[in-house]
């Protein structure tokens, strides 16, 4: 708008210079004619006189408008309108040209701003590269990056002399319930160590972090997010101070965070509490988190932690032996787990951007030698070569910032689609970065760097083109209807690299669909159907009681077949180390998965006994300690043994209980399908009762239905405990798949575009080269070649393009999908099926892009083509 | 024969002195094209003509610079035409050129004397 209203000022100011310059000599000559008469002249002579000693009016008016200064910014606008003239009279070039540059630009800067807020961008604490992350390091072959203990964090902490100050926290999957009126609400908060807001280095907003005290009192301190202070208690400061009740007991308001401190995604922090849990050494479920004096390195921060952990190894050999400890930087823990996938995403969006701006060069291309016969006749009349290359880049810009337009407002409506199609559970690691993925001025930047590059493109082919061939010789091209072979040249060689790009990319997509296809048809061991997961508080006293009673009433809930009670909050499970009792194993006590569970357990999964029994009630607090393991952990410890009847030792807590393993159960699998089984224990939870729990509910009914009905049960037990959460296991499924789906959908959707574009790009060169070969077709024909022959010759040519491509591209498959690997499930990277198959789908699709091309020029009519000439 | 030897004598003005006499005349007040050409015809004795062709780009490039500024009046003689007058920035012009003016005459008045023994 404000540009428009510019251009029209200009327009209106340089008219009204014009109107002024000439009265100005209007008058001139008025007045000097005038002097003239006074002196005796008479008027006609006085006239001519003063006209004589004037000069050239035109002449004059031409030299001082120059002195006006704007007649580059003049020839600038000419250009601008000639150009957009130009675009619009040929608006298929220009449209199709657009709307490639904002598909490939859309995709790319939709993925970078992901990148960027993930990867990219410093987080928003003082000083972020001193964060260092620390983890426990397990010594079996499994390996890998484990939580820290309690107590091992405790000596970790006195011991250390490289952090100015670790802390441990905890973000509690089940949220904290408060009571701000009558209902409770749960929210996401995280148990924090009182140094944890010290170590970010980010200090509250309002009020107070937490002090050493607060471990010890009485009641419990609670530092608010900045969202839900504004939000629930609308932004007053006075809620320091005040007392509110949670389902954790009594917890007074200490103090409000910045609003860009919600780390780890949580609108709460309370202090972790001194007591019990510091001395559990065997159980690690604390993340750690420590920020490094200046001048230490992480490699002798590494050095110092992995001493440490050494010692505590040998002290604790019960619970430590060969343990070890691991810092990473903290940026780089944080996206640990999505690193690998981003980078992949940005590379495979690189493959679309390469092949739009190929697609529109070759447009461009194609456009510039149907000009040339212009830019020849303007040459010719004396326009300058930099005004021609100007009117190119004119144009290219025109077409890369419409192009950069459409694709930002693309990219943020997808940055938008992209984010709903994560559900929000733990089970998608990408939902954490919706905040973070935003246009900001490095996206900004980003996008304006392509869209310049593709302007130089689209300049510079042409360009490139014109430049070799001279004057004279292009001004004869122009008349003539042979091809110019360098251009043509370029041409092919853009379409050969349009068809490498899109097999890397059609392959990627192949084998994550063929990935997925195997995830959704894996083995789950249980019956998913009808399953519901719902967390089940328990009051503060009497939990025993209460779960008996709760359980009763649920199973007698209408819509409810059967129900138990598992310890885990959801699917799956935390490790304990455990060993056999008879034969202990060398390398001491294994981790394993460990669930205590209600008699009913196996029976509402639909799991299979595999030998033994499941827990009844004889299994009572009094009888023998009993469990019943899953069929990997009987073939991965138990080789050749029937493990019915031995005995394990479990630890819990610091204690050792030696358990009677009665039963073998199928596997089932509890984590996302990349993930394998593992080895798990079930004890029975009237012999080892959880502090948290939930409910596994088998219906035939509305899951909706019956989630109310429990509901009821529940409070008909105790009326003040919070609402639980429901889930239907149908739900975590799709959920723990759908993150490969996105990657998967991500990659179609590229996928799509590149086949897309290939397929314009080839049907464009033939269509081009048929138009430019119409007069060797034609004589052909006239000499008697046969339709046959015709139609053999385009689609050969065109077959061989793409070929090449193809091959091309596999190479580079073979070498790029190999780091797909970690996205990949069942599915070799270079599975031969597939490779195959994405190399015959584009084959048929370049041939049936060909035909129509060749069709025509198969008709060619030798008696017109050659009139015509 | 005394109007043709005049225009023999006619010196062409010396590129960049044309802006100075321009601002020297519009010193003393403003005036339009048609005045200052005159002005400087009869101050030189006719010696100096400055053609319109010369003097409209110089007066339009003036302006555009910031030196002058020019409205439309009626003149004296009741016919309307574009004043041009000194800006301050015209004015400082005015005094760099006069002063580098001086300089030069002084350098060439030092080679150009005869010189002596």
């Amino acid at each position: 708008m404000r540009r428009l209203w510019n251009r029209f000022k200009t327009l209106l100011l340089r008219r009204r210079q014009e109107k002024e310059l000439h009265d100005e000599i209007a008058a001139h000559l008025l007045m000097d004619t005038q002097d003239r008469i006074e002196t005796g002249t008479n008027p006609d002579e006085a006239r001519r006189a003063a006209q004589r000693d004037f000069g050239n009016v035109l002449r004059i008016t031409e030299d001082t408008r120059t002195t006006w200064g704007w007649t580059t910014a003049d020839q600038w606008f000419q250009d601008l309108r000639y150009g957009v003239r130009n675009l619009l009279k040929s608006p298929s070039f220009t449209v199709v040209s657009v709307l490639t540059l904002a598909l490939g630009i859309g995709a790319t800067t939709a993925i970078f701003s992901l990148v960027n807020g993930a990867l990219l961008r410093p987080l928003p604490y003082p000083a972020p590269d001193r964060l260092a992350a620390v983890y426990s390091v397990n010594p079996s072959p499994t390996g890998g990056l484990w939580l820290v203990s309690p107590a091992d964090f405790n000596d970790w902490r006195q011991q250390a002399t490289n952090f100015q100050n670790l802390a441990a926290y905890r973000r509690e999957g089940g949220g904290i319930s408060i009571w701000l009126s009558e209902r409770p609400e749960t929210i996401p908060y995280a148990r924090v160590t009182w140094n944890f807001f010290d170590t970010f280095g980010v200090p509250p907003l309002l009020g107070r972090g937490f002090e050493v005290n607060d471990d010890q009192a009485s009641t419990t301190s609670l530092v608010l997010s900045h969202r839900l202070w504004q939000t629930r208690f609308g932004g007053d400061a006075a809620v320091l101070g005040r007392q509110i009740r949670t389902d954790r007991g009594s917890a007074t308001i200490v103090g409000v965070m910045p609003p860009q401190f919600k780390f780890p995604d949580v609108d709460a922090w309370v202090p972790m509490g001194c007591c019990g849990e510091m001395t559990r050494r065997s159980t690690r479920y604390w993340q750690v988190v420590g920020r490094l004096r200046d001048g230490i390195s992480l490699q002798a921060a590494n050095g110092e932690m992995q001493s440490i952990a050494g010692r505590l190894a040998e002290t604790y050999a019960k619970d430590n032996k060969n343990w070890t400890a691991q810092i990473l930087p903290f940026d780089r823990a944080l996206v640990r787990d999505v690193d690998r996938a981003l980078r992949i995403l940005m590379g495979a969006v690189v493959f679309v951007i390469v092949i739009a701006c190929a697609n529109v060069a070759g447009l461009t291309l194609v456009r510039s030698m149907s000009r040339r016969r212009e830019a020849a006749l303007r040459l010719a009349l004396g326009a300058n070569r930099w005004r021609l290359i100007r009117q190119l880049l004119i144009e290219g810009l025109l077409i890369s910032v419409v192009g950069t337009a459409t694709g930002l407002v693309l990219a943020k409506w997808s940055i938008g689609a992209f984010f709903s199609l994560l559900p929000r559970t733990a089970w998608t690691p990408l939902i954490r970065f919706r905040d973070v993925a935003q246009m900001d001025s490095g996206v900004f930047l980003f996008a304006a760097l392509i869209s310049a590059l593709t302007a130089v493109i689209l300049t510079l082919v042409p360009v490139w083109g014109s430049l070799k061939l001279g004057l004279a010789k292009s001004v004869r091209a122009a008349g003539n209807q042979t091809a110019a072979r360098g251009e043509h040249r370029l041409y092919k060689l853009l379409v050969v690299g349009q068809f490498a790009c899109a097999i890397v990319l059609l392959a990627g997509t192949g084998l994550l669909i063929q990935s997925f296809v195997r995830m959704l048809n894996v083995e789950h061991g249980y019956d998913p159907q009808g399953l519901i997961i719902m967390s089940l508080p328990q009051p503060a006293q009497n939990r025993q009681t209460f779960v008996d009673q709760a359980l009763e009433r649920i199973k007698a809930a209408p819509g409810v077949e059967s129900a138990a009670v598992m310890s885990a909050s959801r699917f799956g499970g935390i490790s304990f180390p455990f060993n056999r009792e008879d034969k202990p194993f060398p390398n001491g006590e294994v981790l394993v998965r460990y669930s205590s569970v209600t008699a009913d357990y196996v029976r509402v999964l639909g799991s299979r006994l595999l030998a033994g029994r499941s827990f009844d009630e004889s299994d009572s607090e009094q009888a023998a300690p009993v469990a019943i393991i899953n069929e990997k952990l009987a073939r991965q410890y138990f080789p050749d043994e029937d493990p019915v009847g031995r005995r394990i030792v479990l630890a819990y807590n610091n204690e050792r209980i030696a358990r009677e393993i009665v039963g073998v159960v199928a596997d089932v699998r509890q984590d996302a399908p990349g993930e394998p089984v593992k080895p798990e224990i079930l004890v029975h939870w009237k012999q080892l009762p959880w502090l948290y729990g939930a409910l596994l509910i088998r219906t035939g009914g509305d899951p909706a239905y019956v989630q109310k009905a429990v509901q009821e049960a529940i409070w008909s037990v105790d009326r003040n405990l919070p609402p639980s959460t429901a889930e239907t296991l149908e739900q975590v499924l799709t959920a723990q798949v759908a993150t490969p789906r996105l990657y998967m959908i991500l990659f179609g959707l590229f996928s799509a575009v590149a086949l897309l574009l290939a397929v314009l790009g080839i049907y464009g060169l033939l269509a081009y080269i048929v138009s430019r070969r119409s007069n060797e077709m034609a004589i052909r024909v006239a000499v008697g070649a046969r339709r046959q022959n015709i139609l053999q010759l385009v689609i050969g040519e065109g077959i061989r393009l793409s070929a090449t491509g193809i091959v091309v591209g596999l190479l580079g498959t073979i070498a790029l999908t190999r780091l797909m690997r970690s996205l990949l499930f069942e599915v070799s990277p270079t599975d031969p099926a597939t490779l195959v198959s994405v190399a015959l789908l584009l084959l048929f699709v370049a041939w049936a892009a060909c035909y129509i091309p060749a069709r025509r020029a198969a008709k060619t009519d030798p008696i017109t083509v050659l009139r015509h000439d | 024969m005394a109007i043709k030897a005049r225009e023999k004598n006619r010196i062409d003005v010396l590129q960049g002195t044309l802006d100075m006499l321009i601002l020297q005349i519009l010193q003393w007040g403003p005036r339009h094209g048609l005045d200052i050409a005159n002005t400087i015809r009869t101050k030189s004795e006719d010696l100096l003509k400055i053609e319109a062709g010369t003097l409209y780009p110089a007066l339009h490039r003036l302006e555009q610079q910031g030196g002058l500024a020019a409205e439309w009046k009626t003149s004296e003689k009741g016919q309307r035409a574009k004043y041009y007058r000194l800006t301050r920035a015209g004015k400082k012009q005015l005094l760099a050129e006069q002063s580098k003016w001086e300089r030069l005459l002084k350098a060439i008045h030092l080679v150009m004397r005869p010189t002596e023994g």
